[in-house]
């Protein structure tokens, strides 16, 4: 065969170390969790803190399956990312998400919007933030007037809909 | 009562006004979310899951049906006029149609793709409702133990038998089985995994997980990627309608792309973009004209077309009939049935017939509607694809925070939307499935329920698991699924693909 | 062609489907060998946008 590669430097894969710690955390919290279950096993034997019992060691020997990966990098390779972008997704989700009960659905929701088009190359916040706005002014009307879901209103909402 | 009477009684519902109105909100919503690349139908219906609690059950199914069959008629579009599928089950359609939009003939190669996806729907939802009543018959035998060794083998082939890591594919599973446990244990009423925290007792909302694995998710992947395509729409030239030629080029792998998407659908884990790569593969095989493969042969657009839409009708066969999802889309839709309280599977046959037969004959209505929607109105799809990113994303987000805070106006719950989001995105950059995880959730709590119920009509004998013929063959299936693809790529990742190629050619 | 042959013929097929299936879902591009396998020339499947 023509096609051989010379052997990839052997590096440990930090980040897959991680994930592996992750997996680790995650079952040690399941063991413990079921550890304080009464085990009403009753006649089969098998109780509440059964099933969860089995998926955390599972999740344990995956844990050291990609503590081993991550040694021999057999991730695959990852394609480099921005951060600016995604932290500006995340920045958005988060406001609405801490001002949806102050300021209402529309604001909080408005926000998030501004801040995804931001992340996504339009960057005039001065612009998005009212059509953002507007936006979900307009859907809040369709979904929580006309469609009588429950969404949050704040003040802007109160002006135009004094009764709800 | 055969399946016939039982079709055209599903076609008297279907024809309803109503109904009929919900079909089409639904092939016209796929249609939109096909043609839009980064949102598919598993997300659409996650979105709408909110929306739809407090409208009528058999509607939101049909709903949901019509977008999954309009998901694969629109992702052909923007593949043939774009090369950028909508869906990854269009992806094949791309080779040969965009070569076909390229050298003028986008015309015929919508047509075909359209008509191939007509034929392949009809004719697969025809054999999907003369399957099920014969599949239901034999899944009505089945007790706890069978069904808990059909959900293990579910679980094996989503996440490990297809994907190329076995580690990845069960970390996912393995993750969403984690999640499902959290909430209080429906045979003790303990309290599992969940801290003290109220929001946590009712478990972990399924919608809020899959809108945010596959709205939030997707959404940070594609912003954190640092190459952006351009894109150019290539304008259709010429006539829309295909030539006496292009018919007779066409009936064939329509009609075989058909025979191989069907099937492939309808296997645990068998995606429909199994069956379009094999649809590809068969007419290259068996052209006339294997010159023209790679130029824009008509042929590689007719089957592989077809074969999408055949594996969406085949998807729904092990999904009505034994409550099984086999792919991320089945997953939410199965998450759509529980929102109404219904479990589907062989007891749904019996308990809603009217429903279940509804949903069946609303396919073929919705496949007839497709027809007319992606044909004529063509042009309309393709304004749809000048809508820019920024505005496309900040809509998604925007909706799918609506759906979440719909379903439960907190913070909490928003926050768990933004945790999985970002979950979602980290599992992407690594090359962790999705499905698997979506999955674990839904079918965890089910599969946990009838090893228990299993175990103890057996007072604790593990080895009732495999003391019946049925529950041994499908636990013997999963194992074999799980070992087999480890041992092929533990011989040299795709080696042995690479080799088996050269001794062919 | 032999029924061995065949047979043999029909799995590598399902076995490179499957491989390029799990890639694309992960928007990765298949490996070379799968591509060829099932006759998509490597060029023009790297052409489309993903």
């Amino acid at each position: 065969m023509s096609d051989f590669r010379p052997e990839p430097q052997r590096r440990p894969d930090w980040a897959a170390l991680v994930i592996a710690v992750f997996l680790a955390l995650v079952a040690g919290v399941m063991l413990w969790d079921s550890a304080r279950l009464a085990d009403l096993g009753g006649y089969s034997g098998v109780g509440p803190a059964s099933v969860p019992r089995v998926v955390a060691y599972c999740l344990l020997g995956l844990a050291g399956w990609t503590a081993l990966a991550a040694f021999r990098g057999d991730f695959p390779e990852r394609e480099p990312q921005n951060p600016s972008p995604i932290l500006w997704i995340v920045a958005g989700l988060a406001a609405q998400l801490m001002l949806l009960h102050i300021a209402g659905f529309s604001i909080a929701t408005g926000i998030l919007f501004a801040f995804t088009a931001r992340a996504f190359g339009k960057r005039n916040l001065a612009m998005t933030l009212p059509i953002g706005i507007v936006f979900a002014f307009a859907v809040w009307v369709i979904f929580a007037k006309l469609l009588m879901l429950h969404l949050p209103p704040g003040p802007l909402e109160h002006l135009f809909f004094p009764g709800g | 009562m055969g399946a016939f009477d039982f079709l055209m009684q599903g076609l008297a519902t279907a024809a309803e006004p109503m109904m009929l109105l919900y079909a089409l909100i639904g092939v016209t919503l796929g249609t939109a979310v096909g043609v839009l690349p980064g949102i598919g139908p598993a997300l659409t219906v996650a979105l709408l899951l909110p929306v739809t609690y407090r409208l009528d059950p058999a509607g939101s199914l049909i709903m949901f049906a019509g977008i999954y069959y309009g998901g694969m008629y629109g992702g052909s579009t923007t593949s043939i006029l774009l090369n950028t599928p909508g869906e990854s089950a269009s992806i094949i359609t791309a080779l040969e149609g965009n070569k076909m939009a390229r050298r003028g003939r986008g015309g015929p190669a919508l047509a075909t793709a359209a008509i191939g996806s007509f034929v392949a729907g009809l004719i697969a939802t025809l054999l999907l409702a003369f399957l099920a009543p014969s599949i239901v018959q034999i899944a009505l035998k089945m007790g706890p133990r069978e069904n808990f060794a059909l959900m293990v083998l579910a679980f094996v082939t989503v996440s490990a038998a297809l994907g190329d890591s076995a580690l990845r594919g069960l970390t996912s599973l393995f993750l969403g089985l984690a999640l499902a446990c959290v909430g209080i244990d429906q045979l003790t009423g303990q309290a599992r995994l969940s801290f003290g925290v109220p929001e946590l007792l009712d478990g972990i909302e399924v919608t809020t997980m899959a809108v945010a694995m596959f709205a939030v998710g997707e959404a940070l992947a594609i912003a954190g990627t640092r190459v952006q395509a351009d894109e150019s729409v290539t304008a259709v030239k010429g006539s829309v309608w295909m030539s006496r030629k292009d018919w007779a080029r066409s009936w064939k792998p329509w009609l075989r792309g058909t025979a191989i998407g069907f099937p492939i659908g309808a296997m645990p884990a068998g995606g429909a973009e199994i069956g379009t790569f094999l649809s590809y593969a068969t007419e290259k095989k068996l052209s006339k004209h294997p010159e023209e493969f790679g130029n824009g042969a008509i042929e590689g657009v007719a089957g592989p077309e077809a074969a999408n839409n055949a594996s969406a009708a085949g998807t729904l066969v092990p999904l009505l009939t034994l409550g099984l999802p086999t792919s991320a889309t089945a997953a939410i839709m199965l998450a759509g049935f529980q929102q109404f309280g219904l479990q589907p599977g062989p007891l749904l046959f019996a308990t809603n017939p009217t429903l279940v037969w509804g949903l069946i004959a609303s396919l073929l209505i919705a496949n007839a509607m497709l027809l007319i929607l992606n044909l004529p109105l063509i042009g309309l799809w393709v304004k749809l694809l000048t809508v820019p990113k920024p505005w496309l994303y900040a809509g998604i987000l925007l909706f799918a925070t609506l759906g979440t805070i719909g379903a439960n106006p907190s913070s909490f719950e928003l926050g768990m939307l933004l945790g999985f989001g970002v979950l979602g995105y980290v599992m992407r950059l690594f090359g962790y499935p999705i499905a698997p995880i979506v999955v674990g959730l839904i079918l965890g709590p089910m599969a946990e329920q009838q090893l228990r119920r299993a175990l103890s009509i057996s007072q604790g004998d593990w080895t009732v698991l495999v003391q019946s013929p049925i529950a041994a063959t499908l636990l013997a299936l999963a194992a074999l699924a799980l070992i087999v693809p480890l041992i092929l790529r533990a011989r040299g990742k795709g080696q042995v693909l690479t080799q088996m190629a050269g001794d062919e050619d | 062609m032999t029924a061995y042959s065949f047979i043999r013929n029909v799995f590598s097929i399902l076995n490179a489907a499957i491989a390029a299936t799990s890639a694309v879902r992960q928007h990765r591009m298949p490996e070379t060998g799968a591509l060829k396998k099932l006759g998509i020339r490597e060029a023009d499947f790297r052409a489309i946008q993903l």
